[in-house]
């Protein structure tokens, strides 16, 4: 009778606590609809060297959504291939292979558009070594023959439509030279013309050990014509810093200098993006000068195009340090991106920020961007990007893509899905 | 019933003593009593010690009178004023000396008789009659001349007498034959010669006759009720006490007062009595009586309820509300027996209700430790222990509870005519100490689970709010983790909490070592036996 009672006496006990119970899974629910999603590092990165080096890829594998984009660390050789689908749910893999050289940091990369290769420069070590990583049904790594006394090798590459056949062209610049490998040839590597006093090329090694870690380098129609050109940032410790303009030879590859923009800021040149700022239709380019400040040069690119300032509050920091351009706003034109890793917030120092600013003149900043819960030596904004997100018909022509923020900081790649295009969510809950 | 009665007039009776003073009363003095009946009984029923005294002088003084012996008679009907100032015994007093032929005397008494009533009945007559006596008394003056007319205003015979008939002179007054009060001799009548002789050794003059008077006094309780005589369209007649003198003929008397049962007497005064009425009135629709008889003498009789207790034993007699009452007559040995009544007011009824033999069992809590428990049989308390109780035949289920301790159960095979005895050994039962401080160690915990829980809440919540407001909140948000790990902390603080709280539950109910018990059976009973002599019952034990 007691037992029975005892038991009995249980069973309100049981439901109490049932009901009175908390459950955790609740905030799963909400962890998967979070404004920001903040990938983390896998396996074989560092807990602080993850999302320094970023590069978004236009393209995915068949029957994939969402995105994909590679990072790498700075520290040591890790490298990873992150995907995200169309719920935010995230996958990575590291990359490793054979042919990487062991500790020697992979901290440059460019996709090669219209493949399914990707450029990983390794500047570290004697001379530096460029890899191609090919991602098919396995991951394959191939390396580029380095020219003979090159210095650091692979400190910027890029990749694009330059000479040759229809193939893209590889671009490899190491502290001082370029070098352009036709139609990707590893063994056809073309160096480029001594580029003279008018366009600087070296970069010095009194710089900072994080600025040398790699220099701007892209590939793009930026003059006007049906070609494109390699653009190349020089930063220098007390020089004007330089951002120098290459034409390349259709035939052989061989880039000239063309002209190159100056700037009193030494470190001007320190980041390279492309975009439709003013939404006339053709590429403009936007320059990085840190520690204070951003340019922009409204495209085509002549000699006499003006360095137009991007209207940045004043911030300390090393705000310039990376750039990019998204459409945020929704509207015509995109947006200048504009990163300060070394900004303190509150009372976080080097928790970094990222400015937004936009308007047809670069003019209007919009609020700026800054982690929920900003923590010291995040340097959230160190690296940022475009991340092509594909919401419906991926992997055909008639993909419905939006273009997301990615940000990088020490230890993670955080994408901000509000910032796509007016704040629409595109993921599927 | 002249214990009774004497009780009722001694003040503060019950109603049992009421309604017996009241029956007392009815039967002294019946619808059919006669005076002299009444007066006997009455006589028994007066428990006033000077009205005792004073009605034994004055029937002294009668009996004296009626012997002739005139003086006595006075002296006792004085010696009866004494214990009695009744203002009859003084009329009575004066009449005698009158006999005696003590004038004077008799003068003085009629006159104090109606110092002390002047509102009497015959106030005109004593009067009259004291008028004549002082002219007796008054010294002789010269004769008036024979041819003197008669005094004028003066009557020229006696009331009552036949016009023309002389009155008659110096004889003896035929008694009952009264003449009217204030007659004064014949004018014809030779007067008193004068003489030195005291007016008492004088010859009287011829005077009409006063004979002595009967009294009546009607007392009740309580006093102040209303008399009426033979009916009550004459109206009241007075209010008790009251003492005079009536007629000696039938009365009907009638007391009434309020709130009480109005009675009636049939009373026949005479001259020569003195009779005393009291009436206890009894108090109208109050209570009833009845009497409980059983053939089983000594049963204990309750009444409507059981739990205060018999109020009595068969045979049983007692007053009660009117209404419904249950009665409840129980014996060892014997079936109990229920039965509902209907008292009414003012009624006396017997109930005679024979009780069948039982052959029911008992069960006895006996022992050092039974003092203090309760016996339950079959979910019914039995007795409170030390206790014997009658079981029906068969298996009961039995319970003995004692505060602190631990219950002991039993199923025990009660037999027909056998006693069970339980000497009980209780165990105590633990200390709920522990199991206070295992509930509040509980509480604590779940107190503590409720309190992680609200953290866990208010992180969620604030968590929501800001991924719904658009704020940049990533899945790396401290508080994902420190959410979860408070939900996680507070169900495990609730689970530990009520595996805590089971564990009070339990310990809450848990008991000590059964509580054990020595059980004896005994049978009782009669057996018929046959012997060589002659039959008989045999008592038998088996233990």
């Amino acid at each position: 009778m007691r037992a029975r009672a005892a038991w009995l006496a249980c069973v309100p006990l049981a439901v109490a606590v049932a009901v009175a119970g908390c459950d955790w899974r609740d905030f799963d629910t909400i962890q998967k609809r979070t404004p920001v999603l903040a990938v983390g590092a896998p396996s074989h990165f560092g807990t602080d060297d993850f999302g320094r080096t970023l590069l978004p890829l236009s393209s995915l594998p068949a029957g994939a959504t969402g995105s994909r984009f590679v990072v790498s660390a700075a520290g040591t050789d890790a490298l990873a291939l992150v995907d995200v689908d169309a719920k935010g749910q995230v996958g990575s893999q590291n990359v490793t292979s054979t042919s990487f050289v062991m500790d020697q940091p992979i901290t440059s990369l460019a996709e090669v558009a219209g493949t399914n290769q990707v450029l990983l420069g390794a500047p570290g070590g004697a001379a530096g070594s460029v890899y191609v990583l090919t991602m098919g049904a396995t991951l394959d790594v191939a390396s580029l023959d380095a020219p003979t006394g090159a210095d650091r090798f692979g400190l910027g590459v890029a990749a694009g439509k330059l000479a040759g056949n229809d193939a893209p062209d590889f671009v490899v610049v190491s502290g001082a030279d370029l070098t352009v490998y036709v139609d990707g040839d590893a063994k056809m590597a073309v160096p480029a013309a001594t580029p003279g006093a008018d366009c600087p090329m070296l970069v010095p090694t009194a710089l900072p050990a994080r600025d040398r870690l790699r220099r701007a380098v892209l590939v793009a129609p930026l003059a006007g014509g049906a070609g494109a050109q390699i653009v190349v940032g020089t930063p220098t410790v007390e020089d004007m810093g330089a951002v120098a303009v290459f034409n390349v030879d259709a035939t052989t590859g061989v880039a000239t200098c063309a002209f190159a923009y100056r700037n009193a800021d030494p470190r001007f040149g320190h980041a390279l993006a492309t975009g439709d700022f003013d939404a006339d239709g053709t590429p403009d380019l936007l320059v990085g000068s840190p520690p204070s400040h951003a340019f922009w040069i409204r495209g085509p690119l002549t000699p006499a195009s003006p360095m137009l300032p991007v209207a940045l509050a004043a911030g300390a920091g090393e705000l310039g340090s990376a750039v990019a351009a998204a459409d945020i706003d929704g509207k015509a034109g995109d947006e200048a991106v504009v990163g300060n890793p070394d900004a303190t917030v509150g009372d976080a120092m080097l928790a970094g920020e990222v400015r937004i600013v936009g308007g047809k003149l670069l003019d209007k900043e919009l609020p700026v961007l800054r982690r929920r819960d900003p923590g010291a030596d995040d340097v959230f904004g160190i690296d940022v990007s475009a991340l092509p997100f594909c919401v419906s018909g991926c992997g055909t022509p008639a993909a419905v893509t939006k273009r997301l923020v990615v940000v990088g900081s020490a230890t993670h790649a955080l994408i901000d899905f509000l910032l796509a295009g007016g704040g629409v969510d595109p993921r599927t809950h | 019933m002249t214990v009774a009665s004497n009780r009722a007039r001694r003040g503060a009776p019950s109603a049992l003593v009421r309604l017996v003073a009241v029956v007392a009363a009815v039967g002294t003095v019946g619808p059919a009593a006669t005076f002299g009946g009444a007066a006997a009984r009455a006589e028994e029923a007066a428990p006033d010690k000077d009205l005792k005294l004073a009605k034994e002088s004055f029937e002294a003084a009668q009996t004296a009178f009626l012997r002739e012996e005139y003086e006595k008679a006075a002296d006792e009907f004085l010696n009866a004023f004494e214990h009695k100032p009744f203002p009859a015994f003084l009329f009575n007093a004066a009449v005698a000396f009158e006999k005696a032929k003590r004038l004077d005397q008799a003068k003085e008494y009629f006159e104090r008789y109606l110092a002390i009533d002047p509102g009497a009945n015959d106030a005109a007559q004593v009067k009259a009659r004291i008028d004549a006596l002082t002219k007796v008394l008054s010294p002789p003056v010269a004769p008036p001349p024979p041819s003197a007319p008669p005094v004028a205003g003066a009557p020229p015979s006696a009331p009552g007498a036949a016009p023309g008939t002389p009155p008659a002179s110096g004889g003896t007054p035929t008694p009952g034959a009264q003449p009217p009060a204030g007659a004064v001799p014949p004018a014809g009548a030779p007067p008193a010669p004068a003489s030195p002789i005291a007016p008492s050794a004088i010859e009287p003059p011829a005077l009409p006759v006063f004979l002595t008077k009967g009294l009546v006094v009607i007392d009740s309780k309580p006093q102040g009720a209303t008399i009426y005589l033979n009916d009550k369209k004459s109206g009241p007649f007075g209010k008790t006490p009251w003492q005079g003198s009536l007629e000696p003929k039938p009365f009907r008397l009638i007391l009434e007062s309020k709130g009480f049962k109005p009675e009636e007497r049939s009373i026949t005064p005479q001259s020569d009595k003195l009779v005393d009425i009291y009436i206890a009135l009894s108090e109208e629709h109050y209570l009833g009586w009845i009497e409980v008889t059983s053939n089983a003498v000594g049963a204990q009789v309750f009444i409507d309820r059981k739990d205060i207790g018999a109020i009595g034993r068969t045979p049983f007699t007692g007053h009660l509300k009117p209404g419904k009452h249950t009665i409840y007559v129980e014996k060892q040995g014997y079936v109990a027996l229920e039965k509902t009544i209907e008292v009414k007011p003012g009624t006396a009824t017997q109930y005679n209700w024979p009780l069948e033999k039982s052959n029911s069992g008992w069960i006895n809590v006996a022992g050092r430790q039974a003092s203090g428990a309760r016996l339950i049989v079959d979910g019914k308390l039995g007795c409170a222990a030390p206790c014997r109780t009658e079981v029906v035949p068969g298996k009961r289920k039995i319970l003995v509870e004692k505060e602190g301790m631990e219950t002991y159960e039993a199923e025990l095979e009660v037999q027909r005519t056998t006693e069970t005895t339980l000497d009980i050994q209780f165990t105590p039962r633990p200390p709920k100490t522990r199991a206070i401080s295992t509930g509040v160690t509980a509480l604590i915990i779940l107190g503590a689970g409720a309190y992680v829980g609200h953290l866990s809440t208010q992180n969620k919540d604030g968590l929501d709010a800001d991924v719904k407001a658009g704020l940049p909140v990533d899945n790396t948000d401290p508080r994902f983790m420190r959410g979860k790990l408070e939900a996680i902390g507070a169900d495990v603080l609730y689970g530990f909490g009520a595996l805590v709280a089971i564990s009070f539950v339990a310990t809450l109910l848990a008991h000590g070592a059964d509580s054990t018990s020595v059980v004896d059976q005994k049978t009782l009973g009669l057996a018929p036996t046959l012997g060589s002599d002659g039959g008989g019952l045999a008592a038998f034990g088996r233990f």
